[in-house]
């Protein structure tokens, strides 16, 4: 049998690592989606008081560079109440202990929203990262009235 | 493991190098696990692999601080182990000859503990003027590993080692380069 040469070595380890890494690419299209999702969410509790116009809400881009990912642009949120804002910017989707994260802040108050499963979001402190609770319509109040107040 | 002194065994440069090494393997595996979600750690939960990777640096960057220090240390046990040698075994050379006519004028207490500058290296600088900038090196050294062993508390006004093995390579070149030291720090 003839040694293996480098160019037939290199297709071989090409092949194992596609077979036993994660699809990075679907990872990144779902948790973009997951954002999507979310902003949704989130703007669905406030249409009441968008339409009475005590809020606006706006969406940008953030450019986020991550391991196996490389650089994307991924959306951010911001709610405006008058001359006071609450930002909301995805920090990324590879994160220890979770599948996302998004950092809440409103100058120097901060909290964090935390991805722990495809659909669900929880809400953390900033210090510690300890969960408070999952993020509904309840918590969502909570952040606006802890950031805000 | 380690070089002898009479029946003292110390580290080597070489040694202490390898327990760097596997000082960083450990950790890098450490993160892989952190991030793999099976490491525990003292930092907030929920960090991003760059927040993750930023943190690990830190701790890396100190134990290259840690892994200079006891390069220096090791280097200081090989100039000390040659000054005893040379006054044990009364070589016949200029260095050696000068070690121990300067130890004569001493008090017993001080004979006793030879300090680094003073009693080794101006006389490694006075009979060996060639080693004078080799010398000049590890007295720049010096003020890096008392600044590490002191506290950093103030300002190194030496310029700072690039990284622990820039450190290494320097001090196995100066431990060459003197005249008449056994080279006992590199197999």
């Amino acid at each position: 049998m003839s040694p293996e040469s480098l160019k037939e070595l290199l297709q071989r380890l090409a092949k194992k690592r596609g077979e036993s890494e994660p699809d990075w690419t679907e990872r990144k299209n779902a948790w973009l989606k997951s954002l999507d999702e979310l902003y949704s969410r989130l703007e669905g509790w406030l249409t009441e008081s968008k339409e009475a116009g005590v809020v606006t809400t706006d969406r940008d881009w953030v450019s986020i560079t991550e391991e196996y990912l490389g650089t994307y642009n991924a959306p951010t949120f911001r709610i405006s109440l008058g001359a006071r804002s609450v930002l909301f910017r995805p920090v990324g989707t590879l994160i220890v202990g979770a599948y996302g994260r998004v950092d809440v802040s409103a100058g120097s108050r901060r909290c964090l929203l935390i991805r722990s499963s495809a659909n669900s979001w929880s809400v953390a402190t900033h210090e510690k990262g300890a969960i408070t609770g999952d993020l509904s319509d309840v918590t969502f109040a909570a952040i606006l009235r802890d950031l805000l107040a | 493991m380690g070089t002898k002194f009479g029946t003292v065994r110390y580290p080597t440069l070489d040694d202490v190098w390898q327990h760097h090494l596997h000082c960083e393997q450990a950790i890098r595996t450490w993160q892989r696990a952190i991030q793999g979600g099976t490491g525990s750690h003292s930092w907030p939960p929920f960090l991003s692999h760059a927040e993750l990777d930023e943190r690990i640096e830190i701790v890396l960057d100190e134990v290259g601080e840690q892994t200079i220090l006891a390069l220096m240390a090791s280097a200081e046990a090989e100039l000390l182990t040659d000054y005893w040698r040379r006054v044990a075994k009364r070589r016949k050379d200029p260095l050696s000859k000068s070690i121990r006519k300067s130890r004569k004028h001493k008090k017993r207490s001080e004979a006793a503990r030879p300090r680094l500058k003073e009693d080794i290296l101006s006389h490694w600088e006075r009979v060996h003027p060639g080693s004078k900038k080799v010398v000049q090196d590890f007295r720049s050294l010096l003020k890096v590993r008392n600044w590490l062993a002191h506290g950093r508390w103030w300002v190194l006004r030496a310029p700072e080692p690039k990284s622990a093995l820039d450190v290494k390579f320097r001090l196995e070149s100066i431990l060459r380069s003197l005249p008449g030291l056994r080279p006992t720090a590199t197999p």
